[in-house]
This record gives C-alpha cells, structure tokens and sequence, in this order.
C-alpha cells in the first residue's frame, strides 16, 4: 500500500518537473513515469476499522515479565541514573545510609511498601490505577524488585 | 458505597451490574482501594470534605464499549468523567470535576491504529502515552519525531484537549493545533467522527486534511464536555539532521523588549524552530530551574546593569534550530545579525551543535531537555521532588497559566503582579516559568504553586490563587487552562456581553447532552439542571 502511494508521488513529481523545463534541451530527462495503477480505485484505502492497531502492553511473560513492568512504569523515575527523579529523591532521603536508592539494586523492599506506595503513592509521586499497572503486573514487580539481586 | 448525587443505589446497581456486563466486572472499579487511585493526587481540597472524588471508575477496551457504557449511563442518568491516561497533574488528575461522577477511565485503550512515516502522521486511542508512542517509532526505526510534554507518560489525545504543549519543532508545539481529526463518542452512544473521518471509505487523509466539509467541530471537544474522543490523528514531525542552540546576551534592561521583538520576528519567519527560553542571568535558580524574571518598580536599575555587567548580561534568550547543520548554522548566523544591527554589544554564547541522533545519556550529559530532542521523560516531577535545596518534598502543584502579549512590558508587569500576591500570602512557587511561546503570537507563563497536606495552608492557596485570576484576568490576562477548582473561577472572567460566551456553550451542550451525564462542570460548563445563575 505504501509503495503504490510513492510510486503515485513520484509519477507526480517526475511529470512537474519535465512541464517546468519544456524547452531547455540540456534539461536532464524525466525518468519515464512508473506505472499507474490501472482502473478503479486509484487510491488504495487505508484500513482503520477493523484495524487491530498494536497495543502498548507489557508483552513479556514469565521471569522477564516483572522487568519489563518495570522498565515501562517505573524506571523512567526510578532508573539507575542520578538525574532521574525518583532515584534523586531517594539519594537525598537515603543520604548518610547504607540504603541504594536504586530500587532494582536492593532485594529487601517490603512487598507491602512497593504495593503501597504503587496504589497510594508519596509526596510528588502519583498513584497507579489498575489500567495502568494490573494487579497481575504489580505482582510480577513486586517479584522482581523483592528477588534478592547480584 | 459511594453514590453519584441525585442516583439512586437502586439506578446506581443497575448501572455498575450492566457497565460490568460491557467490560467485565474486573473493570468496574468500586472498592476504597481502587477509588483511592481515582484521586488527584495533587488536589487544592485534599482531604477536605470538598474534595472532588469518583464514586467508581470503568475501564473499557474498546470505541464500541464506550458507546454502550454511555447508553447505559444516558438510561440511569450516571455523571461520567472520561479521562485518558488521567495523569493531567496539577490541573485534576483523574478526578472528576463533579464530585461523585464515574470515572470513566481509558488507559485501556492503548492502540495505536495507523502510522504513515511518509506523510507523518499517526492515529491513536486515549489511553497511549508519548512514551509508548516514542517507544513505538524506535522499536520501528520510523523516520520520525514525537513533540511531546513533561511529563511524558500522559496521554497524546487527553493532552491535546485539554490545551497540552511540547517543546520542539514550532508548529508541532500546541498539540490540540497538531491534531487531525477525532472520534467521538457522544452522549447518546452515537459515533462520530470530524474532518475526513467522516468519509466511509478511507484514503489515508483523515489524519491529512483536518477541514474536511463545512463546518470543523472538533473546537466543540476541546477543554469542554461534549463527547468522548475515542480516537485522533496527529502530525508527527520528520526526524531532523541536525540540532543548535545559541544564546543571545543584551546588557541593559530596557533591552528586553528588543529582546522579544527580535525573536518574534525570527520564530514568525520560520528563522528559528524551537522554543526559545528568555531568562535574566540576574536570577537565582530554584534548584536547578530558573526563577522569576522579578523586577519591583523599585529595583535599582544602574546597580543591576552593573551586576549584569559581570554577569554577562541583563537578558537573555536562549535559542533552538533544527534542521540541516548547514541551514540552521546559517540560521543562527542571522540570528546574530539582527541581534548585533539593533544592540551592537549584544554577546552571544554558542551553546551546542550537533548532528542527530545521539544517545538519550549524551543529551542528559550536555545538559540539554530530552523533550527539547523529541525524548519523553518524568524529569517534569523534579519540581517539588525531595533533593538537598529541597528537603521537605511537596505534596504536588497546581499550575496558573495566564496568557499574555509578546512583549517585555507584559513580561515585567504580569511576573510584578503575580510574585507580588503571592508574596502577600507567603506562597513559594516551585517553578516560574520563562515567558514561553508554545503557540504563534502570544506567549504564556506556567506557574507552579506548590499544595500541602494542611487544609489550613491549602485555604490560603485557594484564596491567592483565585486573587491571581481575579487580577490578572482585570488587567486581560486570562488563564488558558485551570485545575478543576478554579474552572468556574476562570470561566467567569472570560464575561463580554453578559457572558454570551458561557451562555452559548451552554445551548449547545444542552442540545449534545440533554441529560448532561458527561463531566459536568469542566471548564466551568454545566448541564442544565446544575447550572447556577451567573
């Protein structure tokens, strides 16, 4: 579908640029234009309803699963950079402790606290509603960040 | 259980048994815990008995149960309140503005069901974020570039609707602007669908050709109460080859208004295509950010200028190009040039330049905005977020927003206004924002005023808050988008002709929902049987 419209554009282009230059015989020639489609219809309908789409879910499954939650709702914050702004928070709470304020890099937050803090949230931190984080998907970050790390 | 006003639990039953009929009963959310998530986390009211809050939330998948839901709801008269991804913090959250409304929550919805990298363009459900949208492009290597706003997991339609912004390339900025036909579920649970989408055989040109035939509707479900947008196309900018900021230095502070004359002249030619950022190297930082431009009436200027003598200079203006390296060095060049024409000791630093892309963890490194580069992130939360000049962190924000004029004058009396009041009641902001120019020809400041978990201080905020659109609004400062509290606040200032604008609004949402079971009261438009005498 997409070839069939820039082969269409380049038809198009191609037939502009040999109608500007009629009479120059040094002008470089047009290629010869691509082949219209022939017939009806000319324009290739795109399809939305009944179009899937792709959905932004957490795709992994199995061990990989709570990572991968992770990753999409809560490393953007809470990630192993300085500059993010969950983890610079913690740095500031934690200061003076031997606590990583790295959430992936500790094995003994309590499950209550992670599930806590998800479904409540703290200070400037939001809570998460069920269509964002499941209780299926909170259970599997709630496996990774207690499962006791390297 | 908690019942929406004027339901019975009887209708209030019914309607929850047959929404979960639609969804599932796991999407229909009713239990203390799930409706603590319905709340907004950064709410001026909250724990206040006024607080606006859900009497449950449903979530479903798809346009077609939206449909069902709002016929349902049409039947038993339920207030619904659509959000999308519902993280419109610090202006209501996901809670609705009529207390004890359903929420009627999309995040669900999160297909992204069309992207042309030719055309550049995309069509979306409310529930897909600017992270999954960049995550999208990148997992696909596509040719393209998502303008997107801090924070960036919130919702590409929700966003636009209610007024949402980015920070790139000009005309991609005003995301309701970028948007290109909608679909609308309206009260009845009829569809509709604006622009080219109402073409039944599809050609690609819904998300192409926003006009359509006749008259454009989709201004009726902007910051309104009209319908739920289901579905939305958007333009998506090219990737560009290149990026260069450069800065403009002027020493005096008459000089600001030259300052904004001159890049009001370079944004309407196109000359440069980011988001300029105007601060006073006379300003300390909050944290990391830049604080007022606040001048008293009784500054002592020759003593400032000698400051900023030191300093490099009174003004300043940051400037963004993209584009071929060529091209925009040019551009930066001229940019210059007017500069020096008009202020022949204006200086200029040459911040970066460099070719595109590069890694997320080198435009951390160079200290650049990764939304400034199309990359989404939650840096946004660093406002109010614990850190060692800030070490009692803030419970959220609420954001005042007037719009003003492209011109210093404004820049001063708008920033000595504001500061002013909030002084009077000793309110810190946590962020001033530069004068910024999200759309063409007017620009606006986004004040972040901090809330508190002390209903005491949360009264004082409410009363200087609606003080600055008091007084901002009698000197033409009106706000452009306002949390749930404020919106009947808000709306009342926009008054020409006995408010006729208001009134007007309202005959119209009277004809689309009669009944008026969709967010009543959002910018500050009721239905009928809720609506005071003005």
């Amino acid at each position: 579908m997409r070839s069939a419209i820039v082969i269409l554009a380049a038809a198009v282009l191609a037939g502009g640029a040999a109608q500007a230059a009629p009479s120059s015989k040094n002008a470089p020639r047009a290629p010869a234009p691509a082949a219209l489609p022939s017939g009806y219809p000319l324009h290739i309908p795109v399809p939305v309803d009944g179009a899937q789409g792709v959905r932004m879910d957490v795709t992994e499954t199995g061990a990989a699963r709570g990572k991968a939650v992770f990753q999409k709702w809560c490393s953007t914050c809470h990630g192993p950079y300085p500059y993010l702004s969950g983890t610079a928070a913690l740095t500031e709470k934690y200061k003076g402790t031997n606590v990583n304020p790295v959430l992936e890099r500790r094995a003994n937050i309590p499950a209550a606290l992670i599930r806590s803090t998800v479904r409540n949230g703290i200070y400037v931190m939001p809570p998460f509603r069920k269509s964002e984080v499941s209780d299926e998907e909170l259970d599997a970050v709630v496996g990774y960040l207690t499962k006791q790390k390297k | 259980m908690a019942l929406p006003p004027n339901v019975s639990a009887q209708d209030f039953k019914s309607a929850l048994d047959e929404f979960a009929k639609v969804v599932g009963p796991e999407w229909v959310l009713t239990s203390p815990q799930d409706l603590e998530t319905y709340r907004d986390a950064y709410s001026p009211l909250k724990g206040e008995a006024e607080e606006l809050v859900a009497s449950a939330g449903v979530a479903p998948d798809t346009a077609e149960e939206v449909q069902a839901i709002m016929k349902i709801a049409n039947k038993y008269g339920i207030p619904i309140y659509p959000v999308s991804t519902g993280k419109n913090l610090g202006y209501g959250g996901s809670a609705p503005r009529y207390s004890g409304s359903v929420v009627l929550d999309l995040k669900r919805m999160n297909r992204i069901l069309q992207i042309d990298e030719h055309a550049g363009t995309v069509l979306v459900e409310p529930g897909v974020s600017y992270f999954d949208l960049y995550k999208y492009i990148n997992d696909r290597g596509l040719k393209l570039w998502i303008d997107t706003p801090e924070p960036g997991w919130g919702s590409l339609i929700g966003n636009a609707l209610d007024g949402g912004t980015g920070t790139s390339y000009g005309p991609y900025r005003d995301h309701f602007a970028a948007h290109c036909g909608m679909e609308v579920v309206l009260a009845d649970g009829e569809m509709l669908r604006t622009g080219m989408g109402a073409l039944p055989t599809q050609a690609g040109t819904w998300t192409q050709w926003r006009w359509g035939f006749g008259p454009w509707l989709d201004g009726l479900f902007r910051q309104s109460n009209m319908g739920v947008v289901t579905k939305m196309g958007f333009w998506l900018m090219p990737k560009p080859d290149a990026y260069r900021m450069g800065t403009v230095l002027l020493p005096r502070f008459a000089d600001l208004e030259g300052l904004i004359e001159i890049k009001n002249y370079l944004e309407d030619t196109g000359n440069t295509q980011g988001h300029p950022l105007i601060v006073s190297p006379l300003v300390s930082s909050v944290g990391h950010l830049p604080g007022p431009l606040y001048f008293p009436v009784t500054a002592n200027i020759p003593e400032l200028e000698k400051e900023a003598q030191a300093k490099g200079g009174f003004w300043a203006c940051m400037f963004q190009y993209y584009g071929s390296a060529k091209v925009i060095e040019a551009q930066w060049e001229y940019t210059k040039e007017l500069y020096l024409k008009r202020f022949p000791d204006a200086k200029f630093v040459e911040n970066h330049a460099f070719d595109l892309p590069i890694p997320t963890e080198e435009v951390i490194a160079k200290g650049i905005n990764p939304v400034f580069l199309s990359i989404p992130s939650l840096t946004a939360f660093d406002l109010g977020n614990r850190s060692s000049t800030y070490p009692h962190p803030a419970s959220g924000h609420m954001w005042f927003a007037p719009i003003i004029p492209r011109t210093g004058a404004a820049v001063l009396e708008v920033t000595r206004l504001v500061v002013e009041i909030l002084k009077e009641h000793n309110i810190e902001t946590s962020w001033f924002s530069p004068p910024v120019t999200y759309w063409p020809k007017a620009m606006v400041f986004q004040i972040g005023v901090p809330i508190s978990d002390d209903p005491k201080k949360n009264a004082v905020l409410r009363q200087a808050f609606r003080q600055l659109i008091r007084e901002c609004a009698a000197r033409g400062f009106g706000e452009e988008r306002t949390p749930p509290v404020f919106q009947d606040d808000v709306r009342s200032t926009y008054s020409f002709n006995d408010h006729i604008l208001l009134r007007i609004t309202e005959k119209i949402k009277d004809v689309l929902d009669p009944k008026g079971i969709i967010s009543a009261g959002r910018y500050g438009i009721w239905p009928q049987h809720l609506r005071k005498k003005v």
